[in-house]
């Protein structure tokens, strides 16, 4: 890691310092359950991933030395909870898929029908990247984490990100550029 | 670097909505946290070298007790059984026996705890009673949420709970009771299961009680939406999806015959799709988008009859088939 790296990697002041776990939990849920399904927990696990992150969290938190944001530690164990229930799920098989008409409850079934839709795509073409690139597309693109912040929760050097960045981007476009093509040849049947 | 394209910006922003979890997922996820991050009630929270020492101080003299009481009721039944035997031989010599069991001296010790001093109460029966009544004593001593399995007091409550590593998640256990204490003495003091360490309620969101929470919702009614059974194969739910979002912004850019156009490919793949209510709205607003108003009416008034309190009726009410829901309304308010 150069020097011009290292400055840049300095972690932004901890906003966790004094921050009680429920606190945490309360602000942070959101982030930790949308982590989670984007890098690849089966919605039917979901609940017990973000279970299972909170209580590492509980044990570790006086253990947070305010290095990194709380995010960025946050995002590290959520990757290594995804890739543990990954590991299990790849021994047991994969879980049953919802059915792809059910559609969530609310005043605008259409609009929900068209997020859900949208979100099936996306769940598509993230399972087309591997999980070191998926995950650091999950937090660059869809978290919106910095490439540093990215490096410092995954533990690998900036210009690993930066690579796995550029080709995740690049096979992701690919996906949906066959998924539209391929969706339109079926349309046109 | 390589941005990322335009279109997968989007599709990630239109998923964005649908990756929130519900607020009771948040409660659910959280009534399971509290069964696991509750405090081990084993040391009292000043726990240091000196209540360390006195712990052990405390659990010498406990073993001390229960050896002493076991004692006595070695004693004790071997005199009983003496006397028994001797009953016959006459009442001098049993008045002896009496006198030599061991005094109770020991259930005055100031370090006795409550259930210790349950159990130095108890009539000793016999060595095999004590020691038993002892250890009932014990689990007390540890508390109800120790002896209860982790995520039990969740499960309790109706919630759903981490399964433990490898076991399958689908297993939903429907009633589960609290594991049972056979022998038990049936009245417990109340200081002894409050004096025990329980996690604080402070430190637990006050708005988040398992009362709070919603009922178990039976597998059937999550959705609401039961599959088509009879639907054609070439409809599927993102191929409806398509049409219909299509056949909308067709009708957002006033494009009314190429509306009608994915409207006809919608009903004729999807005859009893899902979003037929949808379908039928559309096609109305296409037909007086192309000023076939008698079409619009007569297509308007087949959706009133099939679906008289769809909410699209009032997006009807502003085009050119009005009257035909404006009139429906009215029956309605008549009856």
């Amino acid at each position: 890691m150069t020097s011009s790296q290292r400055a840049e990697a300095t972690p932004e002041p901890s906003e966790a310092r004094g921050l009680a776990f429920d606190q945490v939990y309360d602000r942070y849920f959101e982030f930790a359950w949308a982590n989670l399904r984007r890098l690849g927990v089966p919605a039917a696990h979901l609940e017990d991933a973000v279970q299972e992150l909170f209580i590492v969290v509980s044990r570790r938190l006086a253990e947070f030395a305010g290095r990194s944001s709380l995010k960025t530690w946050l995002a590290g164990i959520a990757w290594r909870v995804a890739s543990e229930y990954r590991r299990r799920e790849s021994r047991k098989g994969r879980a049953e898929p919802l059915p792809d008409n059910l559609v969530a409850p609310g005043r605008d079934p259409l609009g929900a029908a068209v997020h859900a839709e949208a979100l099936r795509q996306l769940d598509a073409l993230l399972d087309e990247l591997d999980q070191d690139k998926r995950v650091v597309f999950v937090l660059a693109e869809l978290e919106q984490m910095s490439v540093p912040e990215i490096a410092q929760a995954l533990a690998v050097n900036v210009n690993t990100v930066y690579s796995r960045l550029r080709a995740a981007r690049i096979t992701f476009d690919e996906a949906l550029r066959a998924f539209k093509t391929g969706a339109r040849g079926e349309s046109d049947d | 670097m390589t941005e990322l394209s335009h279109e997968a910006r989007e599709l990630i922003a239109k998923a964005r909505p649908a990756e929130r979890a519900d607020a009771s997922a948040k409660k659910r996820v959280w009534a399971a946290l509290a069964s696991h991050l509750a405090p081990p009630p084993a040391a009292p929270p000043s726990a240091g070298p000196a209540a360390a020492g006195a712990a052990g101080v405390a659990s010498a003299s406990k073993l001390v007790l229960i050896c002493s009481l076991t004692v006595a009721a070695v004693v004790g039944t071997a005199a009983i059984v003496k006397t028994r035997h001797g009953a016959q031989r006459g009442p001098a010599e049993q008045r002896t026996v009496a006198v030599t069991l061991p005094p109770r001296a020991p259930l005055a010790a100031p370090a006795l705890r409550d259930s210790d001093a349950r159990t130095a109460a108890l009539p000793a029966t016999g060595p095999h009673e004590v020691e038993r009544l002892a250890m009932g004593a014990d689990h007390r001593a540890l508390g109800s949420r120790a002896t209860i399995p982790n995520g039990e007091i969740a499960r309790k409550a109706g919630l759903r709970v981490k399964s433990p590593r490898g076991a399958e998640p689908t297993e939903r256990p429907t009633a589960l009771a609290a594991p049972e204490r056979p022998n038990e003495p049936t009245s417990v003091p109340a200081s002894s299961v409050t004096n025990e360490p329980r996690p604080s309620p402070a430190s637990f969101p006050s708005s988040w009680r398992a009362s709070d929470l919603p009922a178990p919702i039976p597998d059937r009614q999550v959705t609401g939406i039961t599959p088509n059974a009879g639907q054609s194969k070439r409809c599927s739910a993102a191929r409806e999806l398509k049409l219909l979002s299509a056949a909308q912004a067709a009708l957002r850019d006033a494009d009314g015959q190429r509306a009608i156009d994915l409207l006809d490919q919608h009903a004729k793949s999807c005859p009893s799709a899902t979003f037929w209510e949808e379908r039928s709205a559309a096609r109305v607003l296409a037909l007086c988008l192309l000023h076939r108003k008698a079409q619009a009416l007569g297509e308007a008034e087949q959706l009133v009859s099939r679906a008289p309190r769809s909410p699209l009726l009032a997006r009807l009410r502003s085009s050119c088939a009005a009257a035909a829901v404006v009139s429906s309304t009215r029956q309605d308010g008549q009856q």
